[in-house]
């Protein structure tokens, strides 16, 4: 457990100083085929290979990925997580229509690129502002950030559920997932080294896609409803945990009366 | 058990009739398979400083393949279509609407259709952008080095509301040297079943290029080989065996078909055609290829950025 909180740390602040884009493979997940990684890894280093002389005159392929994807998101709300946004966004910047085809598998690409994106926004965003919070504070700040970025196509977001949850994407939305909260108990100074690495975070990752998905129905003025309903999941775990202790601590006090009570009827293990 | 021998060759068997001018140093194409030593050897005799290339399993010099790939496919180009589906029981006309669903284009694409004959393929992309989009400005341009193809083609067009619109456009023209194409003009470049005839495979890659748009896709669906090796047995049973004797039957011209499925032998593979396709300065996702039926053929797909 401990390597595994020493390996999240250096990651992270290598990320932080550097800035580059490392995909830390915390809890020992599979390597994550975003387009952004592996793909336009492949890709560039068929450029590399093949046109030596053309290379430094051409803008890199993940930054033309990176360009249309985030050109394509301003078009969700209209057209949806789908190709007909990934084309739209393409002319936006005077490439034909038919640059789509950059991504094969389609909207989930842009979908996968979106959750990467905020991902790295939120954890640039946050560094320097959780100062002076207490845990649970900073756990809240990390999920309203979040879902901040998720509040212009909120209206869209069911359809990317949707499409998230279908066999073939099942396995990367759920790392995103759980890179995501995993980033976001790092960020709150998580420094469990037992269980309770993984139950804070099981119960974040449901706390947070169970908000998300409040939020897709959500018709309050500016989802003032999506962050009191997150806010009373966050008290919710909170009350749970203590409870759980509560009744843990007096579990004890029953069994140690029992044993006491046994032993004064001469009745259990005496050797100590 | 019929439908995977019915897979076959799609393609336009080029006709080659007996009475082809070369044919007197050979003894004509209904014996080619047989007489390839003798033939190759009293070629090297004639014409041993001049390279050769590959014309289905004979090798021919090199300015004389576009001539008989000329004359193949004049004689073929009023049969070209029954052909084809007599030959893949229709499944040619599958790949290519798979083909342009792949594609996907948008409103007001311009289509470069190279080698497009009758033009299945410029015919399907302006149906999807009508159908897909209600779009009227997409464009094409059908460009065919074979005149008389060209002409099945303009008939064939006729019959549609497209006749004498700004959206289809005919032009004769080599794609090795795309002269009247202007550079950088065209959002796509597609060339279904045609680049295997071609004797200068990179010439038109590195035309497809230049006259692509930055961003621009190149996209070519071909005959590919089978890796699997029982379909591929009975792939090739069907091939050598039945399609000749089809297009005798109904075309009257044994030694084109013979000549389409030699060809297809003799073109690269998936992956070295997806190298030499990266070698011209495409950038390729992924593998590069997608098989369609087994490997029969494949779409081949580059962007130019």
């Amino acid at each position: 457990m401990e390597g595994l909180i020493g390996r999240s740390s250096k990651i992270m602040l290598q990320r932080i100083q550097t800035k580059s884009i490392i995909k830390p493979n915390l809890l020992n997940l599979r390597p994550h085929r975003s387009f952004s990684y592996s793909v336009s890894a492949k890709l560039i280093n068929s450029n590399v290979e093949s046109n030596e002389q053309k290379e430094t005159s051409r803008i890199p392929l993940n930054l033309i990925h990176s360009e249309i994807l985030r050109a394509s998101l301003s078009f969700v709300p209209k057209y949806g997580w789908s190709v007909e946004s990934l084309s739209h966004g393409a002319n936006s910047l005077g490439y034909p229509s038919v640059s789509h085809g950059l991504f094969p598998r389609g909207g989930v690409e842009l979908i996968e690129w979106f959750l990467e994106d905020s991902r790295r926004k939120m954890v640039n965003e946050l560094i320097d502002k959780m100062d002076g919070l207490k845990i649970h504070q900073k756990i809240r700040l990390a999920c309203i950030t979040r879902l901040n970025y998720t509040k212009p196509y909120a209206k869209k977001w069911s359809e990317a559920l949707a499409i998230m949850a279908q066999p073939n994407n099942v396995q990367t939305s759920i790392e995103h997932l759980a890179k995501l909260v995993d980033d976001m108990w790092y960020l709150a100074g998580d420094k469990s080294a037992d269980m309770n690495w993984y139950t804070k975070r099981g119960s974040l990752a449901v706390i947070y896609s169970s908000t998300e998905l409040y939020m897709t129905q959500d018709i309050s003025p500016d989802y003032t409803g999506t962050f009191q309903f997150l806010d009373h999941r966050l008290q919710d775990i909170a009350t749970f945990g203590r409870v759980v202790g509560e009744i843990d601590t007096f579990v004890g006090f029953v069994t140690k009366s029992l044993v006491g009570v046994l032993a004064s009827k001469g009745i259990g293990n005496f050797d100590k | 058990m019929l439908i995977p021998i019915g897979i076959g060759l799609l393609r336009p068997l080029i006709s080659s009739k007996s009475r082809l001018t070369y044919s007197g140093i050979f003894r004509g194409f209904a014996s080619s398979t047989s007489q390839r030593t003798s033939d190759r050897q009293s070629i090297k005799k004639d014409d041993e400083k001049e390279a050769e290339t590959n014309f289905g399993f004979k090798y021919v010099p090199e300015s004389m393949k576009e001539k008989l790939v000329g004359q193949v496919f004049t004689n073929v180009a009023s049969k070209y279509d029954v052909m084809n589906d007599a030959m893949s029981l229709g499944i040619h006309r599958l790949w290519k609407d798979y083909f342009i669903r792949t594609m996907a284009p948008g409103p007001g694409t311009k289509l470069l259709d190279v080698a497009g004959g009758t033009g299945d393929i410029a015919m399907g992309f302006l149906n999807y952008c009508k159908e897909i989009h209600g779009d009227t400005s997409a464009q094409v341009t059908l460009l065919d080095i074979n005149p008389k193809m060209l002409d099945v083609g303009r008939e064939r067009f006729n019959k549609t509301p497209y006749n004498q619109t700004s959206q289809i456009q005919f032009e004769i023209g080599n794609a090795e040297n795309l002269s009247t194409i202007s550079s950088n003009s065209f959002d796509v470049y597609t060339i279904a079943f045609g680049i295997r005839n071609c004797t200068h495979i990179d010439r038109v890659l590195s035309e497809a290029y230049r006259v692509l748009r930055p961003g621009g896709r190149f996209m070519c669906l071909e005959f590919g080989k089978v890796q699997n090796p029982i379909i591929s047995s009975i792939y090739n049973l069907y091939s050598f065996q039945i399609i000749p004797v089809l297009g005798q039957v109904i075309a009257a011209d044994r030694d084109s078909y013979q000549y389409l499925v030699e060809s297809i032998q003799r073109f690269p593979s998936q992956d070295k055609f997806t190298e030499m396709i990266k070698d011209t300065g495409f950038t390729v996702i992924d593998k590069g290829w997608e098989d369609l039926t087994f490997g029969i053929s494949a779409i081949h797909s580059g962007f130019k950025l």
